[in-house]
């Protein structure tokens, strides 16, 4: 008993730091005192008005953070969804048919993994038109290989199940197949791996707007920093702009992490 | 055996033939004119209406108006022949520019490479073998929440304690002027000191992560629960057994970080003005310097397919079961 | 490594040698600075004394390493610098000219009456320089004298334009023969006859080293005996290495320190911030070739609807000023203190748009075009390597506008790539464009230069502009063409109030320039207006205390 709930502290502490920021992700409106556009008098510190103070541009920089959740989360899960697609969707063509099929997506896999990935993505974010969109291909684009490669070995293992079997010799559709038996048995590794693809595509979102390659006009936490840090604030010892972002960054990517980290650790026992 | 390392190697350069042709188009079909970059705008606009038959030289020169398969093998044979051009932004030749690059991101990441491989080695067995025990308890949060601060945030908050407040090492650069000798050597470690330890930490917590997971599992194994309840000593058992089988995937992957030797340090780069392969690479693509940045893209790829080739041979050569699949064969 | 560290010995004491005589001298009348640090964010990478790039391409302006032919003074006025003395025909066609005999190239070759004509020959022919197109001859009337004749009154606008442009005398036996002159990478394409000569540079320190060649003492002996340009790789190190002392002054070309870097340094010891009243600006043109910018009545509302307050702390911090309806600040020359400055009301603007007929007919809170179809302005800001501040700017105007109901975005495309930017300004595909003169523009040509759609024949580069209105044009080229400065500034008052009566473009924001310089060790810095401490006279009026 006490060892069980030992085991899920981590996963339920996880489940609430993302439960917290999707929350005000929901209601940014209501929560945010300000809008994040609106403009008042620049560079002030913490106050009772301001709980962190103003930006450059006289912006309510705790209004910014809580609309940046929005956008952040927004991006990191949408782009977690491409890569989990794609990367599933190639593990179950490879690992079920085998073949042809398999050895092409094997070795595309192998190529996209012999990719750099951050200079690919600096590379395309540079070129595409800027905005969401891009910025989720550009973050998608070499992510998903990893989940392809171990949904691909589980495929695999799944494919030599009795109950797999006997449908296939059935002549069970392969859809069928796929669709209603091998992807529940998948559920949570899939989950797992899912979560894992927002931490790090949350991440690369931060590397991005770092570099001033992230979203322009749309305050995301990278956004927020990238700011603080082109605009001085590091310089200036202005701690209440540029440590919330890097402290809600870090603390949504550890939420992710610790759900896909042990939600898998409790699928093994 | 062989047949088998043949067929890694041969892969291999069919990967790197795909990534060469993938970077050829990558940049032929991105929009924007290079000629604009090679003569600047100003002049370009000049010659546009003046003078179209300098521009046409120029174009000429550079091969920009050839149709696109003759500039594809116009690319191969320069490839073949390593010459990559000269680099629109200092009119250097390009691959000279890459390789000085190469060189100082090598400086800063050869030792990330190793010294975290070590650590996160060490570090990993102790936590693995006694899981739950005070060592892990109090190392595994830590190297977790290392992990999930983004590398930047990370440089940002080292940057500001130990270069602006505590002024230890200095802000950016890679040398301080007018060095020589000696002293110029020390003033290169005086300015690595801090993207190094950055870069060390991000690697260990990973490395400790695998070392870790690696022994915790061979642990549970039925040969290692054999050997402890025959009586044999545990030192013995950690070192002859688990050790030498967890080494395996972790050596694995640790030939497999040799890939990101060159590409993996664009960040840190950027913030301490390092001039390496990643700021470079960033540098190229905001200039528009395709010839830089291509070359840059195809050698960082070539590096990972070099150590995944490495790695896979390392394997054959370690695990005793794959050599006997191949005998077998 | 080995081999700059011999070749800088041998100059050291190449150096010393040649010095000696000159130094025993010197002592008794004026401390010489024995090495002056500069600090730069360009870097120091490309030695070629053909381009402007690069921390040495852009020290050029300053007659560093290059004998530039004249040099504009902290009044703006042009000044002689390799040349001896100059003289300007009335028609404004002929320039005639004296230069120096004793000057040398930094190989040790004497600068000859060759190598005059040939540079523009050079500049002419091969560069292709445009403001040299209508010369017609070069003659050499003596010694040392030489006389240009230009088809059209050309000689007042090249000798203005070429103050920032690298016109310095170029060696024959050098460049002879040279047509792809920018790919020339060897030590040659360093060399000059200007003050100082490139010693050694290091790429991996981001340093180059020069000495002075005492031969080419332009204006009098040269009071610094060497110069060291370090790159910084922004603006913030840059301050810190002043503040601790590694450098003794900046040179950033037109691009003075943020207002927010400016204010940690304010208050250090030995350090004066160099302010200056800028004489650039960031300007808003709005596109004339489609409505909304086609209305009068959309223009005059629209700027009556921005918030300069916000503009200029966003732009130059505390020390910002709401602009003047002529553009052009009042620290350029024929600035016409005249005019009214830009007003902030956003009840007016609204009601103008009203007047007007932008009514919200469909009730989603933004305003419609007078015939009823939708509104939605697009927002440019000019691409630049960096775009922090120009999105902030973009940012306020955003909101300025979207307060009285003009429905507005930004052109994301233009933000991220230089040549669709350029391509929707040649075209005039804009509504709202965020442009920068900067104080090397502002020096001569002017923000209006910007403004105009057409320009006269041979010319063709930045098109940005949407007024097509003739009397503008003429006006225009009737002031850079001037012969004498009371044309110049009538011609200039004349365009500061077309843009007031028209409003097709407006500044946003008139600037302090910050150049901070140390204070602990010489004197005799001058600090220029918008340029800083580092300048043409630099190099022989510094000295030690």
């Amino acid at each position: 008993m006490n060892k069980k709930k030992k085991r899920n502290l981590p996963m339920i502490s996880g489940i609430l730091m993302i439960s917290f920021f999707l929350f005000i992700a929901v209601f940014a409106e209501q929560i945010a005192p300000y809008d994040p556009t609106d403009m008042m008098q620049g560079y002030l510190p913490p106050s009772k008005e301001h709980i962190l103070g103003t930006n450059d541009v006289g912006q309510d920089i705790f209004s910014e953070m809580i609309y940046g959740t929005r956008v952040s989360l927004y991006i990191g899960i949408f782009a977690a969804f491409v890569v989990t697609g794609i990367g599933t969707v190639m593990a179950m063509i490879s690992g079920y048919f085998g073949g042809i099929a398999d050895k092409v997506i094997t070795a595309v896999t192998n190529i996209a993994m012999a990719v750099p990935s951050l200079p690919l993505t600096v590379l395309l974010v540079a070129y595409l038109k800027p905005g969401k969109a891009s910025l989720i291909i550009a973050i998608s684009i070499t992510a998903w290989t990893g989940t392809a490669r171990i949904l691909r070995s589980r495929v695999q293992q799944l494919c030599e199940m009795p109950f797999i079997k006997i449908e296939k010799t059935m002549g069970v559709h392969p859809f069928v197949i796929l669709w209603k038996h091998l992807l529940p048995n998948m559920k949570d590794i899939i989950f797992t791996r899912g979560a894992l693809a927002v931490s790090s595509a949350m991440m690369t979102e931060s590397s991005l707007s770092f570099l001033g390659l992230g979203t322009y006009g749309e305050k995301s936490w990278g956004n927020v920093l990238h700011y603080a840090f082109f605009r001085n604030s590091i310089m200036k010892q202005q701690v209440w702009w540029y440590i919330p972002p890097i402290i809600c960054i870090s603390i949504a990517v550890l939420g992710f992490m610790l759900i896909g980290y042990y939600g898998q650790q409790k699928k093994e026992e | 055996m062989h047949k088998q390392i043949w067929k890694k190697i041969g892969i291999a350069f069919l990967t790197i033939y795909i990534i060469i042709t993938i970077s050829f188009i990558l940049v032929h079909v991105m929009p924007g004119d290079p000629i604009i970059h090679l003569v600047g705008q100003e002049e370009y606009y000049y010659l546009l209406d003046n003078d179209p038959e300098t521009l046409n030289k120029m174009i000429e020169k550079y091969g920009l108006d050839d149709s696109l398969s003759a500039q594809y093998f116009k690319y191969l044979k320069s490839i073949v022949t390593f010459d990559f051009g000269i680099s629109y932004t200092n009119q250097m030749p390009v691959l000279g520019n890459v390789m000085r690059a190469c060189s100082w991101t090598l400086l800063l990441s050869v030792p990330t490479w190793i010294l975290s491989g070590i650590f996160g080695a060490v570090l990993g067995v102790i936590a693995g073998w006694k899981p739950g025990k005070l060592f892990d308890k109090i190392m595994t949060p830590i190297f977790l929440v290392l992990n999930t601060i983004p590398s930047n945030c990370l440089c940002l908050l080292m940057l500001i304690l130990f270069a602006y407040n505590l002024k230890w090492f200095p802000i950016n650069g890679m040398v301080s002027p007018g060095k020589i000798g000696l002293e110029r050597t020390l003033s290169i470690l005086h300015h690595m000191w801090l993207p190094i330890i950055i870069m060390v930490i991000f690697r260990t917590a990973s490395d400790f992560m695998l070392m870790k997971s690696a022994v915790s599992q061979i642990r549970k194994e039925e040969y290692i629960l054999t050997a402890t309840s025959k009586g044999i000593p545990e030192k013995k058992v950690l070192f002859r057994h688990v050790m030498r089988n967890a080494m395996l995937p972790y050596m694995t992957s640790f030939c497999m970080q040799m890939g990101g030797l060159l590409s993996g340090s664009m960040v840190v780069e950027v913030v301490f003005g390092w001039k390496g392969m990643g700021m470079l690479m960033y540098n190229a693509v905001q200039n528009r310097d395709f010839p830089t940045a291509q070359l840059c893209f195809l050698i960082s790829a070539f590096c990972v397919v070099i150590s995944n080739l490495i790695s896979d041979m390392i394997n054959i050569w370690i695990d005793p079961r794959l050599k006997e699949d191949t005998a077998n064969e | 490594m080995k081999r700059k560290w011999v070749s800088l010995l041998l100059s050291t004491t190449m150096c010393m040698m040649i010095a000696v005589p000159g130094t025993a001298n010197a002592e008794e009348a004026v401390k010489h600075v024995e090495n002056l640090m500069i600090g730069t964010t360009a870097e120091n990478n490309v030695f070629n004394a053909q381009t402007q790039s690069d921390a040495f391409g852009r020290m050029n302006y300053n007659g560093l390493t290059q004998g530039n032919f004249v040099y504009r003074d902290e009044n703006n006025e042009v000044q002689p610098y390799f040349f001896k003395s100059f003289e300007i025909s009335e028609d404004g066609k002929q320039l005639s000219f004296t230069f120096p005999l004793d000057a040398v190239w930094h190989d040790g070759q004497p600068v000859t009456s060759e190598d005059i004509v040939f540079t523009f020959e050079f500049m002419r022919d091969v560069k292709k320089v445009g403001s040299l197109q209508n010369l017609e001859k070069i003659e050499l009337t003596g010694e040392d004298s030489c006389l240009l004749t230009f088809s059209e009154p050309d000689a007042y606008y090249w000798l203005n334009s070429s103050c920032n442009n690298n016109a310095c005398v170029f060696a024959k036996h050098i460049w002879e023969g040279v047509e792809d002159y920018s790919s020339v990478t060897g030590p040659e394409a360093a060399i000059g006859c200007g003050p100082y000569k490139l010693v050694w540079s290091d790429q991996d320190s981001q340093t180059s080293y020069y000495e002075a060649v005492p031969e080419n003492d332009f204006l009098g002996e040269i009071t610094v005996d060497s110069v060291t340009l370090q790159s910084y790789s922004d603006e913030s190190t840059l301050m810190m290495a002043m503040m601790q002392g590694d450098i003794d002054a900046m040179y950033n070309y037109a691009n003075p320190i943020d207002a927010p870097v400016i204010d940690t340094v304010k208050g250090t010891s030995d350090i004066d911030l160099g302010e200056s009243a800028f004489s650039g600006c960031y300007q808003l043109e709005y596109g004339k070739d489609r409505m909304p910018g086609s209305d009068k009545n959309f223009r005059e509302a629209a700027s009556m609807a921005l918030d300069y307050e916000q503009l200029a702390s966003t732009i130059n911090g505390e020390y910002g000023q709401i602009p003047g309806k002529g553009i052009i600040p009042p620290s350029c020359k024929g600035y016409d203190e005249t005019l009214p400055t830009l007003e902030y009301n956003p009840d007016k603007a609204a009601q103008l748009l009203e007047e007007a007929g932008y009514k919200d007919i469909d009730g989603d809170g933004y305003r419609e075009m007078p015939d009823g179809s939708e509104m939605d302005v697009s927002v440019t800001p000019q691409y630049s390597s960096s775009m922090d501040l120009r999105m902030r700017i973009a940012e306020v105007i955003m909101k300025s506008l979207d307060e009285v109901g003009i429905k507005n975005h930004l052109d994301e495309e233009s933000i991220s790539n230089s040549e669709v930017w350029e391509d929707n300004m040649t075209k005039g595909n804009y509504d709202l464009s965020i442009t920068l003169t900067t104080s090397g523009m502002a020096s001569y040509s002017t923000a209006f230069r910007y403004f105009m759609a057409e320009l006269r024949e041979g010319e063709s580069s930045w098109i940005w502009g949407t007024v097509r209105d003739e009397e503008f044009k003429k006006d225009y080229y009737a002031m850079t063409q001037a012969v004498s400065d009371e044309v110049y500034i009538e011609n200039c008052k004349k365009l500061q109030q077309y843009m007031a009566d028209t409003i097709d473009a407006q500044a946003l924001c008139w600037e302090t320039a910050f150049f901070p310089y140390r204070t602990d060790k010489y004197t005799g810095w001058n600090n220029y207006p918008s340029w800083g401490v580092i300048n043409s006279t630099t190099w022989f009026e510094l000295t030690a205390k």
